[in-house]
């Protein structure tokens, strides 16, 4: 036996795992072979190392593990998984349709009488705003007003946007469609004195509807393929086909309780669409009275003139017109008076800046 | 100091035959290390090696009830566990050849022992690094003989090889480990 022949055996000499007679042939070539002995030894030094080494220890927790994972999944989970998308999938799903639903909850809120009442309650605060004006509007007004829809005659508004667009004579006759559902309602918070319409309720967001196109939803420009106009400023103003239009889709929908809510007055509704509020917001504060005071200090400093002041058990209303070259300042000293948040503002502000303001 | 074997009693395999929970959860707690152990050595990685471990029970439990019991229970795990590892290193992520033996270098620095003496770090480390460094079909052979103790047959049986070819790898195995570690032999 070679000492190749006999070094390839070692290994299984040394397990004992040789065949009788092979492992005394290796015994009688180790006898007579030192280089092979010393092979041998460190084969077996070796082999004690291997077996000094550290068992390994399977980690905290294992056995739970897989026995979960081994048992057998309820039918429901396999029909979760098969059904359900990977996550890569999903959740640019998910946050589409997020985006959808707050969309289509802008949307729909646009939409909602609650704001097209909101809107309404917030018009009478206006006719007074510019007195300059009520005389000529009060004029147009009688005209506009006698006994029932002549084909002339402009419907009475439900909201500013319906007025400002009745100035359109063009519209005058389909104006008339809605004019019957509007006229019989009994003018509840209609009465010509101002001061007897109800305070807005805080809630509402009036400006949402009289508001500028800044306001309105994306998707309700792209899906009519027109901007919601703002209300004209005053009784010249141009006349909006589309709102009147859009105003008609709706009106159904408006037509009910918030119909008759309304002030069914055609004067009164004209004399509506005088001054809009450029600016309409809320203001948080301490002491109303204080506030109220403070404010009205501000507003004569800058040259200003407080038009109307209305106050129930939660809020005051100060209207007041502001030059505009000081209306920066205006909102900057506001702040100092409360907390204060503008509803709604027009993009470009006229010269005097028609302010509503509500002290909370 | 391995656990006792459960037993291959004829009752205990019956109960795991009949997909009897306990008995499984048994099987598991009884081989957990070696099975964890042998994914380990060949892996290198312990992520990797529970996660193999944890496949190689699961399939455990979906075939027990086709062993006929004609292996041993321990054979018959570490021949899925050593076919999951042999087909995990085949399978192309060849990277982890290179970080196993990071890994082995960590393992064994990870636990000293409170009177380690340098030398015995030094050792574990050398080693780690040697068997790593064998060629799978030998590592996995030295690793179920040195390490897990198995007899020849019994490799033969779980890797499906003559005895022969076990001898022959076995003796490989250990030769190219003396070369490695002759500094540390007597």
């Amino acid at each position: 036996m070679t000492c190749d022949e006999t070094r390839d055996t070692l290994s299984a000499y040394l397990d004992d795992a040789l065949a009788p007679e092979e492992r005394s042939r290796v015994d009688a070539h180790l006898v007579g072979c030192a280089e092979c002995r010393r092979e041998l030894e460190a084969l077996r030094g070796t082999v004690a190392l291997l077996q000094r080494v550290e068992p390994a220890r399977a980690p905290v927790g294992f056995v739970d593990r897989v026995v979960a994972a081994a048992r057998p999944r309820p039918w429901y989970r396999r029909v979760a998984d098969a059904v359900l998308l990977p996550l890569s999938v999903k959740l640019p799903v998910e946050a589409a349709a997020l985006v959808m639903v707050g969309l289509l909850a802008v949307y729909l809120f646009e939409r909602s009488p609650e704001l097209q009442q909101a809107a309404r309650e917030v018009a009478p605060q206006r006719e007074l705003a510019a007195p300059a004006k009520e005389k000529a509007v009060e004029q147009l007004a009688d005209r506009a007003a006698p006994p029932a829809p002549a084909p002339s005659t402009p419907a009475p508004a439900e909201a500013p946007a319906r007025a400002a667009g009745e100035r359109d004579r063009t519209d005058a006759s389909r104006s008339q469609e809605i004019n019957p559902q509007i006229t019989p309602s009994p003018p509840a918070v209609g009465s010509p004195a101002p001061s007897a319409a109800p305070a807005p309720p805080p809630a509402s967001t009036p400006p949402a509807a009289s508001a500028p196109p800044a306001s309105t939803p994306a998707p309700e420009a792209k899906a009519q393929g027109k901007t919601e106009g703002a209300p004209g400023e005053n009784v010249a103003g141009a006349g909006r086909p589309e709102a009147e239009s859009r105003q008609r889709v709706l009106s159904p929908t408006i037509s009910g309780d918030s119909t008759r809510a309304a002030p069914s007055s055609p004067r009164l509704a004209a004399k509506r669409v005088l001054s809009p509020a450029d600016v309409v917001a809320r203001v948080a504060v301490k002491d109303r009275d204080a506030a109220e005071l403070d404010l009205t200090a501000l507003i004569a400093r800058l040259g200003g003139s407080v038009t109307q002041r209305r106050r129930d058990d939660e809020t005051t209303v100060v209207e007041a017109v502001i030059p505009q070259p000081r209306y920066a300042e205006f909102s900057a000293s506001l702040a100092r008076i409360g907390s204060w948040q503008v509803e709604a503002e027009r993009p470009d502000l006229p010269a005097q800046v028609h302010v509503i303001l509500r002290l909370q | 100091v391995r656990e006792a074997e459960a037993g291959d009693a004829p009752r205990f395999l019956d109960r795991l035959r009949a997909g009897d929970a306990p008995a499984f959860e048994e099987l598991v707690m009884t081989y957990q290390h070696r099975v964890f152990g042998v994914a380990l050595r060949m892996l290198g990685n312990a992520a990797e090696a529970e996660e193999v471990a944890q496949e190689a029970f699961v399939r455990a439990h979906r075939a027990l009830g086709d062993f006929r019991g004609d292996a041993k229970l321990s054979t018959w795990l570490y021949a899925i566990t050593s076919r999951l590892c042999l087909n995990r290193l085949a399978s192309g992520e060849r990277r982890m050849a290179r970080q196993s033996e990071d890994a082995l270098l960590r393992l064994s620095d990870a636990a000293p022992r409170p009177d380690a003496a340098l030398e015995r770090r030094e050792l574990e480390t050398a080693l780690g690094r040697a068997i790593a460094e064998l060629p799978e079909d030998r590592r996995i052979v030295v690793v179920l003989r040195d390490i897990e103790g198995l007899s020849y047959e019994e490799i033969a049986e779980a890797l499906e090889l003559t005895l022969g070819t076990v001898r022959s790898r076995l003796h490989r195995a250990r030769a190219d480990l003396k070369e490695k570690l002759e500094r540390f032999l007597p």
